[in-house]
């Protein structure tokens, strides 16, 4: 198992290349389904045996199909917490998923565009995942994959409120559309929860991606609907292309107006959060997620030399501390984190 | 713990509020307790509507034994069978979350699976239903032919890489 979350640590995912539509604002979009097995109750209610044939059997049944062969599988139950904490840096799991992981397994493809977890809060879920903003394209990637599960399993489904799921919060889709969004304009123009409520009035879920309780990290947002019940498919993930279209635009505005009013304070920002990238020794997670928000800010608005956002794609992921102990293949203390962080950061900021 | 005022994400956030004098504590998710910090302190504090209203009949779910009580505690189904058992419950929360009662969008196709696993499937539904007409030397030849096919289940082939 070593071996391969050793390997599983060292793939950047497909849809980190910041090459997709609206990629320097909007990381990656993900579509999720979630499916039960009928017969089976709810995994938290179901006993180990009617979990062990789920997941040996549907496990080896997704390891077949093409967009998962030669990628991996993890036990979550054999994990260690440093092996969870990868996962979660990697976006591929939450915190909810990864407590009691009893015949809980993770299956994704070798470049992590689809990943399908077993026995979670329902006995399926299956993800898709795109770069940039492409709701579309996510959802038609998770159905085809759905689509070639029928006949693998009965579906538990009724007529009345479709696919049916642990919680009544996921109850007919199953749809779950989410997007990583980079919004420093809004937070540093200060309307950032004018546009976040509007969004939560809207019925969408809106959290950060890094740093505890209210504080958001590196103005990065997680944004999804809640809502899966009494609209098909494409009219979710048109509403989601149309209200999260939106916060793309308001970013844009919100990037001009900063610009207009202070240009000089933008620039500062901007350059001493990539001289921090380029030079500093020791750098905290913290500290990072700032720097990098900065920086990729002001690459975007042409106020400082910047590389590609799939680099600071793959770098927000790579920072955090479970990859950067993979990747020195020993523990590390906090003071050994920093140093570490700001060796990788430098490879990549530093001018030559 | 689920969240206290919509009942279906996790709590992370624990509110404590003054009113009249009389100190309530509220466990939140982060989506509550970020609106809650905008409304007006006066505004109504809706608490888990799962809970609300229901008698202390305990119907258990025939099909997984979860009862009123259960649910109003995790705010999660037991099985697809809960969908049935605790409908008039279940409405109001659907109408008031998802403001809709009823499914619109892919149904699952026509293929009619025959793995393993379909048939486990099957033999499980077949039983359940012969337990509930009390069928029970027809519920005992299912049990037979299930655990059989569940030992069956051979080597969890490993790991792909
Ligand atoms: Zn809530
Ligand atoms: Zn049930």
């Amino acid at each position: 198992m070593s071996g391969t979350l050793a390997a599983l640590a060292a793939v950047d995912a497909a849809w980190l290349d910041g090459l997709g539509p609206d990629g320097d604002i909007v990381l990656a979009t993900r579509a999720r389904l979630a499916r039960n097995l009928a017969g089976f109750p709810f995994p938290h209610r179901a006993g180990p045996e009617a979990l062990a044939t789920i997941s040996v059997d549907l496990g080896r049944r997704l390891r077949r199909l093409p967009e998962f062969v030669d990628g991996f599988s993890v036990d979550l139950a054999a994990c260690e917490p440093r092996s969870r904490q990868l996962l979660r840096e990697k976006m591929l799991a939450g915190d909810d998923l990864l407590a009691v992981p009893e015949h809980r397994v993770l299956v994704a493809g070798p470049d992590l565009s689809y990943v399908a977890l077993l026995n979670g809060e329902d006995h399926l879920r299956l993800c898709a995942w795109q770069s940039g903003f492409a709701p579309d394209t996510a959802l038609a990637a998770a159905l085809r994959l759905d689509d070639q599960l029928a006949g693998a399993y009965e579906p538990a489904f009724s007529q009345e409120q479709g696919f049916l799921t642990a919680s009544p919060g996921n109850v007919g889709t199953g749809l779950r559309l989410s997007a990583v969004l980079h919004l420093p304009g809004l937070v540093m123009a200060d309307e950032i929860d004018k546009v976040l409520n509007a969004l939560r009035q809207l019925e969408f879920g809106v959290r950060g991606l890094a740093g505890e309780g209210r504080t958001v990290r590196g103005a990065l947002f997680r944004i999804g609907n809640l809502t899966t019940l009494g609209r098909d498919e494409a009219e979710i993930a048109g509403d989601f292309a149309a209200h999260v279209g939106k916060v793309i635009v308001h970013e844009r505005a919100a990037r001009e107006l900063l610009l207009g009013r202070d240009r000089r304070a933008l620039e500062d920002l901007a350059w001493r959060g990539r001289a921090a990238l380029a030079n500093a020794r020791l750098l905290t997670t913290h500290e990072t997620w700032d720097c990098l928000s900065h920086a990729r800010l002001g690459g975007g608005l042409g106020l400082v030399p910047a590389p590609d956002w799939g680099v600071f794609n793959r770098l927000l992921v790579r920072h955090q501390g479970a990859h950067l102990e993979l990747a020195a293949g020993l523990r590390l203390d906090g003071r050994e984190r920093s140093a570490a962080r700001a060796d990788l950061l430098r490879e990549y900021f530093a001018v030559p | 713990m689920k969240c206290h005022r919509c009942g279906l994400r996790e709590a992370s956030v624990h509110w404590l509020e003054m009113n009249a004098g009389e100190r309530r504590s509220l466990w939140l998710c982060a989506d509550c307790a970020a609106s809650r910090e905008q409304a007006p302190a006066a505004s109504e504090p809706q608490v888990s509507f799962l809970g609300q209203g229901l008698g202390s009949a305990a119907a258990a779910c025939p099909g997984c034994g979860t009862t009123l009580e259960d649910l109003r505690r995790d705010n999660r189904l037991g099985c697809a069978r809960c969908y049935v058992t605790f409908r008039s419950t279940l409405l109001p929360l659907l109408a008031r979350f998802h403001r809709h009662i009823s499914h619109v969008g892919k149904v699952p196709g026509g293929v009619q699976p025959t793995t393993r696993l379909a048939e486990i499937t099957r033999l499980r539904l077949g039983l359940t239903k012969a337990v509930a007409a009390e069928e029970f030397e027809r519920a005992a030849t299912l049990r037979d032919r299930l655990r059989e096919l569940e030992d069956q289940a051979g080597p969890a082939d490993g790991s792909a890489r």
